[in-house]
């Protein structure tokens, strides 16, 4: 490539919120030549970050058919999002061979609304489900390379694809498939998800920096997940923003100092309908890890300046949340500290909001749940803290 | 996640073929946050009223084919997609009686990053079969 990371932007469509005619987008999705974008004038380095939606966003919506996919896209053009992005198996119909027509229509309601295609976020199950076979090698690149046609083929230029655990070795799937995404020109970018360590010589981290830059790519980078930086633990902003029951936590702060089991307290918490984060206080303080596969784990190591040296290597973000308070806030994760960190990096990809509250409210029916207000206050506050409002 | 969404009330009924009641039947979403292959299925569990069904009595069915268990595994290309239900039909001559039963329901998934013990969602609802 002899483009500047700069100038590859622009042909992606990124470079502006303002000049990014998604109609441009979609015809040069193949072609890094046709540049019909241009950088934002504006001067700041934050203006030049995008604000999206990530579709992962309306999930509940989308499965109970309250919400189509024209009506989330509708939403997103509402909020002046830009940015669009997708986890595949949940959007596109017959996948991975959507019709035609859909293709045709997909492009029309992205045109229609102003949207410019980001991040197909993908699986390669290179397990089979453990009933059947593994993936060899070869196969997981052969799906990686239909994922990554696919989202060509769709307008999206990053795919972030989950394969194995990230307890695992990195796998040889990133090595494999470099030049095969430097051909259509999609971008690899394995996703920096909670709890992975944000600290370059961590094992995740560093592996897939080394293959960067063994192969001296610019198609392998990462997702980073917001998710990933959370807020320093406290007890009193749980409560205060009600992630916490207040009878549930004197009932483990009790059980704890009188001795109690684990896994009776365990019991008592879960016949009380807690919440998740109650469930994650009792982990707390009785020093327990939660089991594998079980989630709600987040890395208090990482810190925002960790993410300074990835940001060149960064091409979408997810703008992971949990919970928006009334007065714009995200209650556990460290937004103020990660966007001075993004704009001092000069990031300048696209910022897309992912919610992720609904999940534990689908289980314990204790609030409604209203993905939509949710992620329009996800936007006020991305906004200021971009100093657009 | 989706474990009060995923047992659906609609569809709950006797299966009869050739004027004998061989079983019934029950519609079911995904809990997971996407559609997956058949293999990517771990487990089933279905149990009435206390009456427990492995997955060696279930037929499941993704539109106009029907699969064993076994042959899931195998069923590569075959979808559960995000949303839309698939149908477990249990084998039980004579099938169920008409009134109002609790029906317990798991699903195990396992996407290859969650590690072997996959994504466990169960949930126990009063379910009305009419006929």
């Amino acid at each position: 490539m002899k483009l500047t990371r700069n100038e590859f932007l622009k042909t992606l469509g990124y470079a502006s919120a303002a000049a990014a005619s998604s109609g441009a987008l979609a015809s040069s999705a193949g072609a890094a030549s046709s540049a019909g974008t241009q950088a934002s004038s504006a001067g700041r380095p934050q203006d030049s970050i995008m604000l999206g939606v990530s579709l992962y966003s309306y999930q509940h919506a989308f499965y109970t058919h309250a919400m189509t996919l024209e009506d989330s896209l509708a939403e997103l053009n509402s909020i002046g999002a830009q940015g669009l992005q997708i986890i595949d198996e949940i959007t596109i119909p017959d996948f991975p061979n959507p019709p035609e027509q859909w293709v045709d229509q997909w492009f029309a309601m992205v045109d229609k609304y102003k949207l410019t295609p980001t991040n197909m976020n993908s699986f390669v199950d290179i397990w089979w489900g453990w009933r059947h076979k593994p993936m060899d090698l070869q196969e997981q690149v052969a799906t990686l390379t239909t994922r990554l046609k696919l989202a060509k083929k769709l307008g999206f230029t990053v795919v972030r694809p989950t394969s194995g655990s990230v307890s695992e070795p990195v796998g040889k799937i990133f090595e494999e498939i470099v030049p095969i995404a430097e051909d259509l020109n999609v971008r690899v970018t394995p996703e920096l998800h909670s709890p992975i360590p944000l600290q370059t010589n961590a094992a995740f981290v560093g592996g897939i920096l080394d293959t960067i830059h063994k192969k001296n790519t610019k198609h392998l980078g990462f997702t980073l997940d917001m998710g990933d930086l959370p807020l320093p633990f406290s007890k009193e902003r749980s409560l205060k923003y009600g992630d916490l029951t207040p009878a549930i936590v004197d009932y483990i702060d009790n059980a704890k100092a009188k001795g109690v089991a684990f896994e009776e307290a365990q019991a008592k918490v879960i016949s009380m309908n807690p919440k998740s984060g109650d469930v994650s206080y009792g982990y707390r303080v009785f020093g327990t890890t939660p089991a594998a596969g079980m989630g709600g784990m987040m890395n208090f190591q990482n810190d925002p300046k960790d993410v300074l040296p990835l940001i060149p290597y960064i091409y979408n973000i997810h703008g992971k949340f949990y919970k928006m308070t009334e007065d714009l806030t995200e209650t556990s994760l460290n937004y103020e500290g990660a966007f001075r960190v993004l704009i001092e990096g000069g990031y300048n990809g696209s910022i897309d909001s992912e919610y992720e509250g609904q999940r534990s409210m689908q289980a314990q029916w204790c609030e409604p749940i209203n993905e939509v207000e949710q992620v329009r206050r996800h936007h006020l506050m991305m906004r200021r803290l971009l100093g657009r409002i | 996640m989706f474990e009060n969404y995923m047992l659906l009330n609609r569809g709950f009924q006797n299966i009869r073929q050739n004027n004998q009641i061989i079983g019934f039947q029950v519609l079911v979403k995904i809990a997971y946050y996407r559609g997956v292959v058949l293999p990517l299925i771990g487990d089933l569990q279905i149990a009435v009223d206390g009456e427990k069904f492995g997955t060696d009595k279930m037929r499941i069915t993704v539109g106009r084919h029907s699969y064993t268990f076994d042959e899931t595994a195998k069923a590569e290309d075959v979808r559960w997609n995000f949303g839309e239900p698939l149908t477990i039909t249990v084998l039980k001559p004579g099938g169920l009686k008409p009134g109002i039963h609790e029906v317990y329901f798991l699903q195990n998934i396992k996407p290859s990053y969650t590690g072997e013990r996959g994504r466990i969602s169960s949930v126990t609802q009063k379910m009305s079969l009419v006929n």
